[in-house]
């Protein structure tokens, strides 16, 4: 691992600075760099949006300065982690590092970023310390909202996994399969609308689905949702009774799908119409929020997600701070990694721009959503997203998705596809 | 005293950027951004103290830029306090949702409520099934023991206004549930009148003080009753 080493003689002037006002710090730290720097982006969270931020600033501004504040070492990506935790692949296969950032020019803060005071311009960190930025970037993800679900709470999530960040919580789920008696049910509940990743509590039933098909045939799956419509709803669910049978039922909100109470302890769901479902391994996926340091700045409004200017990403509450990805408003875009990198592409234009001079091409807003049914079987959703009249909307006739009647010839595309967006995208950013 | 009329009148003017000072006692909490504009979750609260002897007698709610304005009207033959409602609407595209509340001294309450309908493009319906026209399966529920909680109401019924990408379609003939009526120990509570903007499979919930000995009766435009 690659990292630009200060010298010693800097490392005292940095110690000194440490100790100097905030504004003083500021000019050390870019006098510290080694060489000029035309103005300094940084950027609050490593996933998807926050990582292509980094990379392209890197790539299109080399002349700024990025510095990537992200406490992790590692990121685990949520799309392929429902293949993770069906057993069709390993951690490791959607584990990413910082090390080709690192390379590229990023600096990698690994700390907490806790507030951001967007008048002096400065994040604040969980020691304290205070970074100057002269733009900001701030991409988060989500936070599961422990208030949403009674009895589901963060000491919950360690019986009652949700496993909707990837990593440990990955894990476990796949242990609890694993785990779980041939004849055992599975119980997935999911939210209302808005939430990260419309489609992805249904890609992971069908692959639970495949992995109880092949290794536990007398289990069943039931999936309770909030909501009367979901994401690729009549491919999903043909393909549940082609490939499946009767092992998946999904009941929705009008047939009292909606989860109002959990016991962790037994597994235990209840509904609004006091209906209580029992399971051996119980998925909750809660109602979310935008990552916690968006609503403790300030940037949130009453829905506990982030409005944003459509054209720049730009807070609507906070100048010269840009959200993008699962943490902002823009709906009609899904809240996906795919968009999150778009989005990130948009801000990062602007902020060149605005800080270079720099002569830039708006890049077009677009998304797609590859959701995996069973290994060699995917199916897609996407569209282009422009703005009108001041709120994004998908462009007429850019939406697609896949056809309801296909060749597995198609699906295996499909999933060849998926599969190469996955490898190019992840190595575009995060790669060496 | 003019003091105090005049920061009254600048208080009542919206364009000074305060509200009207009635307006706040009329609580709505709309989704600010609807990525399903089927089934759009609605809740109203009043609990401002009234006169001896009044209470809110109508909420009626709107959506002018729908194909049909009216979405749902609640009538209260009884007093029921504090009014904490919650039920789904259908909402068409973007617009400002009009919530009215009348007391039975005529007095009245209005909040509008800006919403923006953003169609994600990511929802298809369910693969075509056949849908029966006519209700079915109404489900109740019930805080424990009579007790003061939500009674939560809901029949299923596709609620077919005859309208296909906001323009009525003459093939189609018009079927939904017309109305709910609580009553508590045979004495009529409330009537819920469902309009074309109220959601498929009409969901009520209701705050009560005492959940004892209600009863549920739906009616569809067929004169058809189903009781619970």
């Amino acid at each position: 691992m690659k990292q630009r080493s200060i010298s010693a003689v800097s490392r005292r002037t940095l110690l000194a600075g440490l100790m100097l006002s905030p504004l003083l710090l500021g000019g050390c730290q870019r006098m510290l760099s080694g060489r000029p720097s035309e103005g300094r982006v940084v950027i609050i969270g490593g996933g998807f949006g926050g990582a292509t931020a980094a990379r392209l600033l890197r790539q299109q501004a080399p002349q700024l300065d990025v510095t990537l504040v992200e406490p992790a070492n590692l990121f685990y990506t949520c799309p392929f982690s429902n293949l993770v935790l069906a057993g069709l692949l390993p951690l490791k296969a959607i584990e990413q590092d910082y090390a080709g950032l690192i390379q590229a020019g990023v600096s990698h803060r690994r700390q907490q970023a806790l507030d951001i005071d967007p008048i002096r311009k400065q994040v604040i960190l969980d020691d304290g310390a205070r970074m100057e930025y002269d733009r900001l970037i701030v991409s988060p993800g989500i936070d599961l909202r422990w208030d949403a679900i009674e009895g589901y709470n963060a000491a919950a999530a360690e019986r009652v996994p949700h496993a909707w960040k990837a990593g440990p919580q990955t894990l476990l789920l796949r242990r609890q399969l694993e785990e779980m008696p041939n004849g055992g049910s599975v119980i997935i509940t999911v939210p209302g609308n808005p939430y990260r990743c419309p489609p992805g509590p249904y890609e992971r039933a069908s692959l639970i689905a495949h992995y109880l098909s092949r290794h536990k045939p007398r289990s069943k799956l039931l999936i309770l949702d909030s909501k009367d419509r979901f994401s690729k709803q009549a491919l999903f669910m043909s393909a549940w009774k082609d490939l499946y049978g009767e092992r998946v039922e999904w009941v929705g909100l009008s047939d009292d799908g909606k989860v109002m109470r959990v016991d962790p302890q037994r597994r235990e769901v209840e509904t609004d119409f006091s209906s209580r479902h029992r399971a051996e391994v119980l998925n909750v996926i809660p109602p979310q929020q935008a990552g916690r340091i968006a609503a403790t700045a300030g940037l949130t409004d009453a829905s506990g997600w982030v409005p944003v200017d459509p054209d720049t990403f730009e807070s609507r509450h906070a100048a010269g701070v840009h959200v993008i990805g699962d943490a902002c408003i823009a709906a009609p875009m899904p809240k996906s990694g795919f968009a999150a990198g778009m989005q990130a592409r948009v801000a990062v234009t602007h902020i060149i721009s605005e800080l270079t001079g720099q002569d830039v091409v708006t890049p077009q807003l677009s998304n797609i959503c590859y959701s995996l049914v069973e290994p060699g079987y995917a199916i897609s959703v996407g569209g282009q997203y422009e703005v009108d009249q001041g709120a994004l909307v998908l462009k007429p006739g850019t939406d697609h998705l896949s056809p309801l009647e296909a060749s597995p010839r198609l699906r295996q595309s499909e999933a060849r596809s998926a599969e190469g967006w996955y490898r190019a995208t992840t190595a575009d950013i995060w790669g060496g | 005293m003019h003091y105090w009329v005049a920061l009254l009148l600048l208080l009542a003017n919206p364009a000074l950027g305060g509200e009207p000072v009635l307006m706040q006692r009329l609580k709505v909490r709309l989704p600010a951004v609807i990525e399903d504009g089927a089934q759009v979750p609605l809740r109203i609260a009043f609990d401002e103290r009234l006169d001896p002897g009044e209470y809110l007698k109508t909420i009626q709610v709107q959506a002018p830029l729908n194909p049909e304005p009216d979405v749902i009207r609640f009538e209260f033959l009884q007093a029921v306090v504090p009014i904490r409602l919650a039920t789904r609407i259908r909402l068409s595209e973007s617009q400002r949702v009009v919530i009215r509340a009348q007391s039975n001294t005529g007095r009245q309450w209005q909040t509008e409520v800006q919403v923006r309908v953003a169609l994600s493009g990511c929802l298809t319906g369910p693969a075509p099934a056949a849908e029966t026209m006519t209700m079915h399966t109404p489900r109740v529920a019930m805080p424990d023991a009579g007790g003061a909680g939500e009674v939560r109401a809901q029949v299923r019924h596709p609620m077919e206004n005859g309208f296909r990408n906001g323009v009525r379609d003459h093939a189609i003939t018009p079927n939904r549930v017309q109305t709910l009526s609580i009553s508590r120990a045979s004495s009529p509570l409330a009537v819920v009148q469902f309009h074309a903007g109220t959601a498929s499979n009409p969901y009520v919930s209701l705050w009560l003080n005492d959940s004892r000995d209600l009863t549920f009766s739906w009616q569809d435009l067929q004169g058809l009753e189903l009781y619970h």
